[in-house]
């Protein structure tokens, strides 16, 4: 299943990018209640900032309601937070913090067009998804973490590219998200494991 | 950090790898790319444009030098292709995906979405297709519903939705559109063509020789900006030698409207205020005054009209009214002076004039007679088919009256089935129900299943609507009365929307299929919808942004999942669809109109004619109207039309007459309580809804976020209304927020919210507060008569005040918002 050999961190980010990238299933949130995550989640950091967002995400993850429409449920909440953009939503795309126009796919996607052109990578099926979408970056982020030499410039992008925005991304979903959200548990745990990475 | 960074060996089988899924990203080789980037030709509503493509997205646009006056409007493009609003993914109602049939409708447009994959919404569109035509047959579904669309000749939504759609089965279709219903179907009576969307006497013609011009409710110079193809914006330097010719005492141009327009704003012409929705009334006394005064050419109505004799009956009050219809009867109504009328009838027939109208003046009530009398007006005056006289009803419209250079331009993807093919449910049986509505009573349609009206010499019952599909068309922009839209919208079992945008159709919609925009394909245009100018090759800018997809993939998916992809697609791609289009062209032009071969114009960008020679509408009708008869039932300029008096109706008779308004301000029905007119025009700075998301550009006009609502001074005083304030527009039908424009341009008891304002109530409810300010909201819903059953959407009063407390936020951009 895994293309790609990956550390811990590289784990990690591919765990989070995932997070942000396509919808929980009732299978997911099995697999973490049995604790499938706790092995990634322990590259997660020993500041206090970060324990406390991985606590925050396993809790969410257990109080979630579990009902039998779980799958669908945790969809319309995916679809509602980022796919519909619309006051009661959180664009998981740099652009849309960072560009004063309101644009996606402006100077964030330029420059991860270049990144990823450089590293020889390309989005791996047919979507035609920005490319500062925060799944996409995490990823890129995931495939430095698991190459040794690529260390200072993993931190780099982090601090460049990730915490300009992810802070406001954060804030964006909570206050979009239904209470007790797992996806604003995931978005504080993603910028909580950005800020422990450096 | 390094001692945090454990191998996860094994990981492959572990748990966890349940939880990471599939990678994002894969090796690629990808093509090199510039920092400088490339500039790429397209083309478009508002003209052509060059792009710079850099970083894999367009970084910037501009208009192609050779425009010559490109429009302001070419700021937005960006804004619509990287537009948060832009529909991702295919996505399905969640209670719909459930329940199909059973759902809850009355959450339709507050409801909750998911997304889906392309395979499954194609599953469900086909499905739903399948179950409407098996157990309501072709009557239950409404697929005729069409719009601006996109510009482009191969993805023309409109003919991919017909055919594909078509090709499954029969359906409910329209007639008519929003813009000209009224106009196109009493001017064939009149004049033998619809002439809203015909070639008009060549603007050169017309500043040589007309020494009157007059517009008549028409602002050419906001609404040649835009173009049904690619504009080439070559009318409007014309404008500019009007002007010249004004000041310098050459031309006379009068504006005939109750508001200071932009091309008045712009040539320096004069107006003649009128009260709104009298323009009859204004028309019927200038003929009073030809008649009376001897000034009318009867040798010309007796050669070229017919039913000249029971018209002048009913003006010189010999007609069953009894009143005769003199200036001093018009002045009351119309709010001018009876001397002026006689004046302005004196100057018509002075000299050559050209009679200009704009298509506003028929979307109204008995928005037919306005047409009519034009043209008996044109008549009386004996210059229709003279250079620089006559009249014409499309010289705001898509560069008409430049002249056309007579070369054949590309053909389009077929909107039919091909020859011999029958749609895969080949069922005619309509259930005694019509099988074409007119567009503007499809609302009623929905509401009344059964019921009947009628409509141009026939009767027509609804059908009982199960299903609609639209497909690059907003209806919740261009149809009128929201809140009984809601209502309608609650009879549909299903809706599916193709778009690339979350507008209000897509979230009343059960299934939202995301296409692409048209800077996201390849295509072929033509530069002058009117003047064939030239060809223009819309070179994709960018790949489709998210999952979107073109519709000529989107409808050659549906068909797959009958067995007739390749019937429909005829086993060709895009590319190869166009140079078949393009080579089609360039066999018909010959030695004519040379054109290179495929290859080199794609490369190029652009191909374009020698200018066309100059032409005069309705010279050919002039010379011989027995050989050249006009295709009126006579075959001349019928004054009156015994057809259309065997039809009875009490809205639209035998001859054109002043008829009152249900709404009407300055003293008329309605006033009392509601005595503002709202004009609900074309925009200035979009095309109908086309970019009215395009969030920075819709910035530089809006009005604290707000569509501006243009308000005179004295009725903004007189409600403490300040420009920049954020006010509650309001009548019986609904009620918005927008923000006012107070402008010298208005005048009291006339206010303007520009059609194509994005609708996004407060909440689910119908009556709720609209918080953008689409004017569709407060407009009513009724047909123009019995004989066009058009839009009436400019037969509208309001009040307005300034709104206090605490606004709500904006809902129209973006996905729906559950309550």
């Amino acid at each position: 299943m895994l293309d790609r050999e990956l550390n811990s961190q590289a784990a990690l980010f591919r765990l989070l990018s995932g997070l942000f990238f396509r919808e929980l299933t009732a299978q997911d949130i099995a697999l973490y209640r049995e604790g499938a995550a706790e092995d990634i989640f322990l590259a997660a950091g020993r500041g206090t900032r970060v324990r406390q967002a991985v606590a925050d995400f396993r809790t969410a993850i257990d109080a979630w309601p579990d009902q039998p429409d779980l799958t669908r449920d945790l969809s319309v909440e995916y679809a509602r937070l980022f796919l519909l953009f619309s006051h009661d939503s959180a664009a998981p795309y740099a652009s849309a913090y960072l560009e004063a126009d309101g644009h996606l796919a402006g100077a964030p996607h330029a420059r991860m067009q270049a990144r990823l052109a450089a590293a020889g990578m390309a989005l791996a099926t047919e979507n035609g998804e920005p490319l500062d979408h925060l799944s996409i970056m995490l990823e890129h982020l995931a495939d430095l973490c698991a190459q040794p030499s690529a260390h200072a410039e993993a931190g780099a992008f982090v601090a460049d590219e990730l915490l300009p925005w992810t802070g406001r991304f954060s804030s964006a979903v909570a206050k979009a998200a239904s209470p007790n959200s797992i996806y604003a548990a995931a978005a504080r745990l993603c910028d909580a494991v950005l800020r422990e990475y450096l | 950090m390094t001692t945090r960074r454990t191998v996860l060996k094994g990981l492959a089988s572990s748990a966890a790898a349940g939880l990471l899924g599939p990678s994002i990203l894969a090796k690629s080789a990808s093509a090199a790319t510039t920092s400088q980037g490339t500039w790429q030709i397209s083309g478009s509503h508002w003209g052509a444009i060059k792009a710079l493509i850099k970083g894999g997205r367009v970084a910037e646009v501009k208009p192609l030098e050779s425009d010559p006056r490109p429009t302001d409007m070419i700021k937005g493009i960006k804004g619509l292709i990287y537009n948060p609003s832009r529909i991702k993914y295919p996505m399905a109602r969640a209670d719909w995906l459930d329940n199909r049939d059973k759902a809850d409708r009355t959450t339709r447009g507050d409801n909750r979405f998911v997304r889906i994959t392309w395979d499954e919404a194609l599953d469900l569109f086909y499905e739903e297709l399948e179950r409407v035509q098996t157990t309501h047959g072709p009557s239950g579904l409404y697929a005729g519903a069409t719009g601006w669309r996109q510009t482009g000749q191969f993805h023309s939504c409109t003919n991919h939705m017909n055919r594909a759609v078509g090709m499954h089965g029969n359906y409910v279709k329209k007639a008519g559109d929003y813009s000209t219903g009224a106009g196109q179907t009493i001017l064939p009576y009149v004049l033998g063509s619809t002439e809203v969307y015909s070639q008009g006497t060549s603007w050169p013609v017309i500043l040589d020789n007309s020494k009157t011009v007059v517009f008549w409710a028409n602002d050419p110079v906001k609404n040649l900006q835009v173009g049904w193809n690619c504009e080439t914006h070559e009318s409007l330097p014309y404008f500019d030698d009007l002007r010249d010719k004004i000041t310098a005492g050459e031309i006379r141009a009068i504006s005939v409207d109750p508001v200071r327009t932009k091309t008045q704003n712009h040539t320096g012409c004069e107006q003649m205020y009128i009260n709104p929705q009298t323009d009859v009334a204004l028309m019927l006394a200038l003929t009073h005054t030809l008649y009376a005064e001897g000034l009318h050419d009867q040798e010309f109505l007796d050669i070229y009209s017919l039913g000249f004799e029971p018209f002048m009956d009913y003006v010189t009050g010999k007609g069953d009214d009894g009143i005769e219809k003199t200036p001093e009867w018009a002045a009351p109504i119309c709010g001018i002076d009876a001397d002026r009328i006689r004046e302005f009838a004196r100057l018509l027939a002075s000299d050559r004039t050209q009679l200009i109208f704009g298509w506003s003046v028929q979307r109204q009530q008995h928005g037919e007679q306005p047409y009519w009398m034009g043209a008996v007006l044109a008549a009386m005056l004996g210059q229709i088919g003279l250079p620089g006289g006559g009249i014409s009803y499309s010289h705001h419209y898509s560069g008409v009256g430049v002249p056309q250079s007579g070369a054949s331009m590309p053909g389009a993807f077929p909107l039919n089935l091909d020859l011999g093919k029958v749609p895969q449910h080949d069922n005619s049986d309509f259930n005694g129900a019509s099988t074409v509505i007119p567009v503007a009573r499809w609302v009623d349609m929905l509401l009344n299943p059964g019921g009947k009206i009628q409509h141009n010499g026939h009767d027509i019952t609804f059908p009982d609507v199960k299903m609609a599909v639209f497909c690059g068309c907003n209806p919740w922009h261009h149809h009128q009365d929201r809140n009984k839209m809601r209502e309608a919208f609650q009879a549909l079992e299903t809706v599916v929307t193709v778009d690339y945008s979350w507008n209000a159709t897509c979230r009343h919609s059960d299934l939202v299929l995301p296409a692409c925009t048209q800077f996201e394909r390849n295509d072929i245009d033509m530069y002058g919808a009117y003047s064939n100018t030239g060809i223009v090759a819309m070179r994709k800018l960018v790949d489709p942004l998210f999952a979107s997809k073109t519709d000529f993939d989107i409808f050659t998916g549906l068909c797959a999942r009958f067995g007739r992809d390749k019937e429909y697609s005829r086993e060709m791609n895009e590319m190869e669809w166009i140079e078949a289009l393009y080579e089609e062209a360039r066999s018909a032009n010959g030695e004519a109109h040379p054109m290179p071969p495929f290859a080199e114009f794609w490369e190029l960008g652009e191909v374009r004619f020698d200018r066309g020679e100059d032409w005069v509408r309705h010279a050919a009708f002039r010379e011989d109207p027995e050989i050249n008869a006009l295709g009126t039932p006579s075959g001349f300029i019928e004054i009156s039309s015994r057809t259309i008096g065997k039809f009875g109706y009490d809205d639209c008779g035998a001859h054109p007459k002043w008829m009152e308004k249900l709404e009407r301000s300055h003293g008329g029905p309605g006033s009392d309580e509601y005595p503002l007119w709202l004009q609900s025009c074309h925009p200035d700075q979009r095309l109908h809804s086309q970019m009215c998301e395009s969030d920075a550009y819709r910035e530089t006009y809006a009005v604290q976020g707000r569509e501006p609502v243009y308000i005179s001074p004295q009725d903004a005083a007189a409600r403490g209304i300040s420009d920049g304030d954020l006010v509650r527009v309001f009548n019986a039908r609904g009620q918005l927020l927008a923000g006012a424009r107070v402008s010298e341009d208005y005048p009291p008891g006339v206010i303007r919210i520009h059609e194509g304002a994005w609708y996004g109530p407060e909440d689910a409810s119908i009556g709720a507060l609209d918080t953008y300010g689409d004017p569709n909201t407060l407009t009513m819903d009724v047909g123009s008569s019995k004989l066009a059953q058009a839009t009436s959407a400019n037969t509208c009063l309001a009040q307005i005040e300034k709104f206090e407390g605490t606004a709500p936020a904006v809902t129209a951009f973006g996905g729906p918002v559950e309550g």
